[in-house]
């Protein structure tokens, strides 16, 4: 503790949990937009990732409520947000948008894979059968007519997905950008920073993820999909990277009066994590060797390496840029004069084990899911590469 | 398209279930709190309106104690609420237990009285370290009136004057005579060891904020429903006190 | 034809329990509102205040009473991170810099003096929630837990609050803190229990300088409303636009 703080502020309140929160419901927004991108938009040359994108963004999307149930004072009241809503509160939204998206984003799974799951109840026996046959609802139609409304439908949902997504996360950021009482927070410019760091992170996510199953499976990367991917990594990052210069480039050029208490944070109490990390390692190096592939066109497997680093480092670099601005705006007191530390404990609920088992999940449901749908196969209807064998 | 009838159905069973079935479902009433936010602000608020006091008044001591309110009552101390040293009523009505004053006089004293720079300068203060030797304030001070018992202070400012005998005489007559003095002046030199220090108020009373030059009867002005009347608790002062308190510049 | 009756079915089966619900929903909510509001019969008739409040810097002591008495009253956690209210010390030096500390919330006075040479002046300034007429705390909390009652004040459904954490994000003011057993969010509320019996809050009744002036700000005749007559006021943070009714006498520069 230095300086001033009100006496109530000795702790931190919105912690780590709060910080993971949306960092992960930033990778479903981007991880989505790039199965988007594929769906509605037609970018061919992300088909490879289309599908297991959308898996991604399923996966962590089931996982998005828990940080924040767990958090709660009181997680036994937690349903109290969908069933006695306030809905002049930013936040009590959130129930209502999570759930239409998560029925949006298992709906389009469904329909995607639906042949599939058709398929393999027919082709199995047992247990797995039984899966696949609840899954299909029981209804093994797929004829060319059901199939076509089905893609049909696709295209709707992925369309209102769109939007939902950028509803989704624009929404976190508006969380913190209408908390007025927070000078760090407030500003209009949060729910674009936040929606832009989610696209960025998403496409990140997919970049490393696809590179490493690609390893995993023994398959051969498609680097047309590789570079499509890092591209438009680098197109969403600049303007990331602009909008969050922006964003303090202009308290500093108004310097209002919390410009002096800000000056310190990001300097002195989150000057490592936001200059270095968020900036310096997350964006402005990941872009100079995104830009530099791209120039000096080394051969694959360097490339690959490279692009691989670059998304990594964006990943951690996003995940920076959470704490910096959930944490960092804690730490600042309200009395403009001092400041508060945190340190995440390892232990108990609101601890670092919690946190990483929380990250961890997403990617244990993930393979689950992955195993149960294998999304590497092209569709039947549009086979027009011998299909990969899978173990 | 059987397959996606199946899957609406599934769908709107589903919410049918959150919005519908849990209202009808009896579900333990600790898990979830039914109805529309702010539903149930008329009962919340008429329980925080039935909470227990804990501190009573002044004017309900007064009820047992007649003596200490009537001494506390004239006292200097009249402003600071019984249970503000003596702790909340609320166990001592249901019980009989007597209060207990539970700092040490010098420090519980010392929470109002120890002179700091914050405080405002029209407040008593004193070096609560040295202020009467070591012993608890009590021993000279009643707690219910501290001047009770004590020597009169001086009420004017010192400034200027160094000898109160020129004024305060015993024998001499005065046109306007400032009070004679009450007792014999033999083997006593010192007058400020008994009445004073004066309170550190004499400096920061108001100046004149105008010139005095041809004004001799400051009443003319600033009597009771004057243009500037005096303060309520200057009743009975005359014109040419006011320069003893109030000083040009 | 199969697939147009399916389709149609849909939407009528989806609107149909959409309006359903929202029915079903809100029917019952409508009778509770109504048997709470007339089963309402208490003597205090909470239309007829509006209740206000006034700290004067310049008479303040910083003995820390009214910390105390508040704690008594309420029962608040006796460490000093909990506080419904605090006093604050401010020393600014010939320097032109402010110094600001309350240690232990101001709960056990100020023992010693600030360590800063040159004082140009110095001063106490007693915090409290502010029950702003436009709360941001009230704005944000996602299931309505804390509201403003009909006589201006900010409450909290304990049994309602989900502990989300929200409200003290959103209170410029610091007033609000988590209840450590309870686990649920806390604050000052003028000692609801007592300005609805027509007594004084704690805080006021232990002030020994009439520091903490409290009233009805519709009651002409009301301490409250005397002293916002005669005084020139302000309010903490005006430019957020939160509306707070506790007024401060002895305006200074950098007083948050």
């Amino acid at each position: 503790m230095a300086g001033f703080v009100f006496p109530n502020e000795g702790v931190v309140e919105w912690d780590l949990l709060i910080v993971i929160y949306p960092y992960i419901t930033g990778l479903v927004a981007g991880a989505f937009i790039v199965s988007s991108l594929y769906h509605v938009f037609g970018l061919t040359s992300l088909r490879p990732v289309a599908r297991f994108s959308l898996l991604t963004a399923l996966s962590f999307l089931i996982v998005t409520p828990m940080p924040l149930v767990i958090h709660l004072g009181r997680p036994e009241r937690g349903l109290e947000m969908f069933l006695t809503p306030n809905l002049n509160s930013a936040m009590s939204a959130f129930g209502y948008i999570w759930f239409f998206y998560l029925l949006i984003v298992l709906g389009e799974v469904w329909l995607v894979f639906r042949p599939d799951i058709v398929r393999y109840a027919m082709a199995t026996e047992g247990t797995r059968k039984t899966i696949y046959s609840i899954l299909a609802l029981g209804v093994d139609d797929i004829s060319e007519e059901s199939l076509a409304i089905d893609k049909k439908l696709i295209k709707i949902l992925a369309f209102i997905g769109v939007p939902a997504a950028i509803l989704l996360h624009g929404y976190v950021g508006f969380i913190f950008g209408a908390v007025k009482a927070n000078p760090w927070w407030s500003t209009p410019l949060m729910p674009i920073i936040f929606l832009m760091s989610a696209t960025v992170s998403g496409i990140a996510l997919l970049l490393v993820l696809y590179v490493i199953t690609t390893k995993i499976r023994h398959a051969s990367l498609d680097h047309d999909c590789l570079r499509s991917l890092s591209l438009w990594l680098a197109g969403f990052l600049a303007i990331n990277v602009v909008l969050e210069g922006l964003e303090v480039f202009s308290m500093l050029y108004e310097s209002e009066e919390s410009w002096e208490i800000i000056s310190q944070l990001i300097t002195q109490k989150i000057g490592l994590s936001y200059f270095g990390i968020q900036f310096i390692s997350g964006a402005l190096l990941p872009l100079l060797v995104l830009g530099g592939v791209e120039i000096i066109k080394p051969e694959a497997q360097q490339k690959t390496y490279a692009t691989f680093l670059a998304a990594t480092l964006v990943l951690i670099g996003v995940f920076a840029m959470r704490w910096n601005v959930v944490i960092g705006g804690q730490l600042m007191s309200k009395s403009l004069r001092g400041f508060i530390s945190y340190t995440p404990p390892l232990f108990g609920l609101n601890g670092l084990l919690t946190a990483s088992v929380l990250l961890t999940l997403p990617f244990l449901i993930l393979t689950l899911i992955t195993y149960l749908l294998p999304p590497w196969q092209p569709d039947i209807k549009q086979e027009t590469v011998p299909r990969r064998r899978l173990r | 398209m059987r397959h996606l009838s199946r899957a609406s159905l599934l769908v709107i069973a589903l919410l049918l279930f959150i919005f519908v079935g849990l209202r009808v479902i009896p579900v333990p009433a600790a898990l979830v709190n039914f109805g529309f936010h702010q539903r149930n602000s008329e009962e919340n608020r008429q329980l925080w309106a039935s909470l227990p006091m804990q501190f009573a008044s002044s004017s309900v001591c007064v009820n047992c104690h007649q003596n200490q309110y009537d001494m506390w009552q004239k006292g200097n101390h009249r402003t600071v609420n019984c249970e503000n040293c003596h702790g909340p009523a609320r166990e001592h009505l249901a019980t009989g237990v007597p209060p207990v004053v539970s700092h040490t006089t010098r420090e519980l004293c010392g929470t109002c009285h120890a002179r700091l720079i914050s405080r405002p300068s029209n407040f008593t203060q004193v070096n609560i370290a040295e202020m009467g030797g070591q012993g608890e304030c009590v021993t000279c001070h009643d707690p219910h009136e501290p001047r009770a018992g004590m020597p009169p202070q001086v009420p004017h400012n010192l400034e200027g004057r160094t000898d109160c005998k020129l004024c305060h005489g015993p024998h001499e007559p005065w046109l306007t005579p400032p009070p004679e003095l009450p007792h014999t002046l033999e083997g006593r030199t010192d007058c400020l060891s008994c009445h004073g220090p004066p309170e550190i108020r004499g400096a920061t009373l108001p100046h004149p904020p105008h010139s005095l030059e041809g004004r001799t009867d400051c009443l003319l002005c600033h009597n009771v429903g004057g243009i500037r009347p005096l303060p309520e608790d200057h009743t009975g002062r005359k014109s040419t006190t006011c320069l003893n308190c109030h000083r040009s510049e | 034809m199969r697939k147009k009756i399916s389709r149609r079915d849909f939407v009528r089966i989806g609107t149909q329990s959409v309006v359903g619900g929202i029915v079903l929903y809100t029917i019952p909510a409508l009778f509770a509102d109504f048997t709470t509001a007339t089963a309402n019969s208490s003597s205090y008739d909470w239309e007829k205040h509006y209740w206000g409040f006034v700290c004067d810097n310049e008479k303040c002591i910083g003995c820390g009473r009214c910390v105390v008495a508040c704690k008594l009253e309420n029962k608040v956690p006796w460490e000093p991170e909990y506080n419904r209210t605090w006093v604050e010390r401010y020393v600014i030096t010939e320097e032109g810099e402010t110094f600001v500390d309350s240690p232990n919330a101001g709960r056990d006075g100020f023992k010693t003096e600030q360590p800063h040479p040159n004082v140009l002046k110095s001063f106490f300034v007693p915090k409290l929630c502010n029950q702003c007429d436009n709360p941001p705390c009230v704005t944000v909390c996602p299931v309505g837990a804390t509201y403003m009652t009909e006589d201006g004040v900010i409450l909290i459904d304990q049994e309602h609050c989900i502990g989300c954490g929200y409200c003290l994000q959103a209170c410029p003011y610091g007033a609000r803190f988590f209840l450590p057993d309870k686990r649920v969010v806390d604050k000052c509320n003028w000692c609801y229990h007592r300005i609805s019996k027509g007594i004084l809050p704690a805080c006021v009744e232990a002030c020994p300088v009439k520091a903490r002036v409290f009233g009805d700000l519709w009651d002409p005749e009301s301490p409250v409303a005397k002293t916002l007559a005669a005084k020139r006021v302000y309010v903490l943070k005006p430019d957020l636009g939160t509306e707070p009714k506790v007024y401060y006498i002895g305006f200074e520069k950098g007083v948050h």
